[in-house]
């Protein structure tokens, strides 16, 4: 049957994370809502 | 349930230096194409790193004499089909969507073509990915069959991300057919279209494409794409091969369908009267769900035998009959694949549990014909149960698979089953 999913466990992102992604695709990182709500389901 | 971040990446080697971060800070990272699968495949429920493909979007080879190209996980199918065009091959595999390649191959896709050429997972001969430890491997060459070790190929389609992410696909291409007819027949029952179906496959009919849509999804059609076809049960073909071949299917496939009490059997090679037609049948999820102002879709996916079919279809119809939200039936019938597309008020939240209600008791029985909860669309978070309902203790040994490459369990995380 349709089984309800579990409550999944979120953690915040490290510490100089998104520092580090940027030193990889510079510009090309998003983080601001309506990009995250474009990825945020399918 | 958003991402933290998304990250659109342009190089195999981007998405490998990205992977080590994430694993390394151990962030969820989730790969997203175009964002068109349909069971909650690219939802990151534990937030994370998406990083979005679609910038990888370079074809990288055609292999003209050996009907193969590699092109970037970020190639849609309609950009790949524009580009192969004028070199005389095509990639079949046509799920409907302007799908992202590597999204197809993640989800196992397939649509309107598999019956003649199969679905991804006969369409792609090897893959470039980027493994949980951050390396770059390519699971076979371009050889048309290997015996060489395991097939990693086929262990990551269908993997919807939760082993590595795929940057690049080798293709399986086909030449384009030198004739290409359509056909629409309708039927007075169900049995007789499937019938015909049947019929046609086994004494050897290679149709390219026969897709049904009951009454109700015609009447749908006929509203959304202004067409004007008998609102019955009824098949739309497509035949390939030399013109004398086509002809040949062509009157097979007519007489199969008299004999199984079809209507008129209206069939052409003119490009616009084929276009209009699979236009109407790629809008047909919009036309059922367009009939209700305000709906929102929700569709099913079940696959069983294609000897069983009829009667899943069938049984499936008496239940819906007994259901207040709209629906309407289509599939790949060929395949043995079906899809209901329910047509729900969202605000009217017992519709949807009335819809779950009906789809646990379609998948129940499509499981019970030996058939299986997805055809096409893949697990994500939706089929979870069905998954363990449909194979038991095999699904014991994919979380196996999935602790042995993926420990720290971030690739996709909460996707096929829970750990």
């Amino acid at each position: 049957m349709t089984a309800p999913l579990p409550n999944f466990d979120r953690k915040p992102l490290p510490t100089g994370f998104l520092d580090e992604v940027r030193a990889v695709v510079g510009d090309r990182l998003g983080t601001g809502e309506a990009i995250r709500l474009q990825h945020g389901s399918s | 349930m958003l991402p933290d971040a998304v990250a659109f990446v342009r190089s195999t080697e981007e998405v490998a230096a990205l992977v080590r971060l994430c694993v390394a800070a151990e962030v969820p990272i989730i790969a997203f194409g175009a964002g068109t699968s349909l069971e909650g495949n690219v939802t990151p429920v534990k937030g994370g790193l998406t990083i979005d493909l679609s910038e990888m979007n370079a074809i990288l080879e055609v292999n003209q004499e050996d009907f193969d190209c590699t092109v970037q996980a970020g190639v849609r199918r309609e950009q790949l089909n524009e580009h192969l065009r004028d070199q005389g091959l095509f990639f079949p595999i046509d799920p409907g969507a302007n799908a992202t390649i590597g999204g197809m191959a993640s989800t196992r896709a397939s649509g309107t073509n598999a019956v003649r050429y199969g679905t991804m997972r006969e369409a792609i001969l090897s893959l470039r990915v980027v493994t949980p430890d951050g390396k770059v491997i390519r699971t076979a060459r371009r050889a048309r069959k290997s015996a060489a070790g395991y097939d990693l190929t086929r262990l990551m389609i269908g993997a919807e991300g939760t082993l590595g992410i795929i940057t690049e696909i080798t293709l399986r291409l086909h030449g384009i057919p030198e004739a290409i007819s359509s056909a629409v027949c309708s039927f007075e029952t169900l049995k007789g279209a499937v019938d015909t179906v049947v019929q046609s496959i086994q004494i050897g009919v290679p149709v390219a494409r026969i897709e049904i849509l009951d009454d109700a999804q015609v009447r749908a059609c006929n509203a959304y794409s202004k067409l004007d076809y008998p609102e019955k049960t009824t098949l739309l073909f497509e035949f390939h091969g030399s013109e004398r071949y086509v002809e040949e299917q062509v009157e097979t496939v007519r007489e199969i369908a008299g004999y199984n009490g079809g209507g008129e059997f209206l069939w052409s090679n003119l490009p616009e009267e084929r276009n209009r037609l699979w236009k109407a049948r790629h809008e047909a999820y919009y036309a059922a769900v367009n009939q209700r102002p305000g709906a929102v879709g929700w569709t099913t996916d079940v696959c069983v035998p294609i000897s069983r079919l009829a009667e899943c279809i069938v049984e499936t119809k008496e239940d819906l009959a007994t259901s207040s939200v709209p629906s309407t039936i289509l599939g790949h019938v060929g395949d043995g694949n079906f899809h209901v597309i329910f047509a729900i008020d969202p605000k009217r939240p017992e519709e949807m549990i009335e819809v779950e209600a009906l789809n646990d008791r379609i998948v129940a029985r499509a499981l019970a014909m030996d058939g299986t909860c997805t055809g096409e669309h893949g697990i994500g978070l939706g089929k979870q149960q069905f998954l363990v309902d449909e194979l038991g203790d095999a699904v014991e040994m994919m979380r196996l698979i999935k602790r042995a490459i993926d420990p720290k369990d971030l690739f996709n995380p909460g996707k096929i089953f829970q750990l």
